[in-house]
């Protein structure tokens, strides 16, 4: 007959200690699994664009014309910055695509110059963490 | 038989304490071979070798 595990007695303890030490190990095992798929997906997908190469050049010319978020073909990047706030979103974009210095933003914004930096580390963070999370869950 | 001494068994690699251990967690690992929705096989034999593995390395 089964019973639930409280934790209570030593070889319950043992058993919970095994089955978490268990789980990590599987969960990394799992990981590095995926991630070997996706490599060798990647390298049968590079192979067959190569055979397109001619057209890819015109691609990238349809893409420029479409809005920022658009041209973007990384999803977990464009997942992460539809999170963001709107304010966020700005201050990123601006300093990273445009190249705005904090100062300028810090005026068009309304905010100090060291705010205008926290909110850009910050949203490099949540980005960052983001994709993070999105590569482990695939 | 409690746990321990079936880990103490199947460390010692007695063959029917480890079928019992691969028995027991046999849910757990059909669990994290699911991609996709989609049971992978390959992935599952990878998790029951981690298993094996776990067995031994695991310091009491």
């Amino acid at each position: 007959m089964w019973q639930k595990n409280n934790g209570k007695s030593e070889t319950e303890i043992l058993q919970n200690q095994f089955t978490a030490y268990l789980a990590t190990a599987v969960q990394r095992r799992r990981n590095d699994y995926l991630q070997q798929l996706d490599r060798r997906r990647q390298i049968e997908s590079l192979t067959e664009d190569f055979l397109f190469m001619p057209e890819c050049g015109v691609e990238q010319d349809m893409l420029l014309g479409l809005p920022v978020l658009m041209q973007l073909e990384d999803s977990a990047l464009l997942c992460a910055l539809k999170e963001l706030s709107e304010r966020e979103r700005y201050i990123f974009l601006a300093r990273a695509l445009d190249g705005k210095g904090f100062e300028v933003l810090a005026e068009e914004t309304g905010l100090g110059y060291k705010g205008v930096s926290a909110v850009y580390y910050r949203t490099v963070q949540k980005i960052k963490r983001k994709i993070e999370v999105m590569k482990n869950e695939f | 038989m409690n746990f321990k001494e079936m880990l103490l068994q199947a460390k010692a690699s007695r063959e029917s304490a480890i079928m019992a251990l691969l028995e027991m967690y046999k849910p757990l690992l059909v669990k994290y071979a699911i991609i996709n929705g989609r049971f992978d096989e390959d992935l599952y034999q990878e998790l029951c070798i981690t298993l094996l593995k776990c067995i031994q390395l695991f310091r009491m």
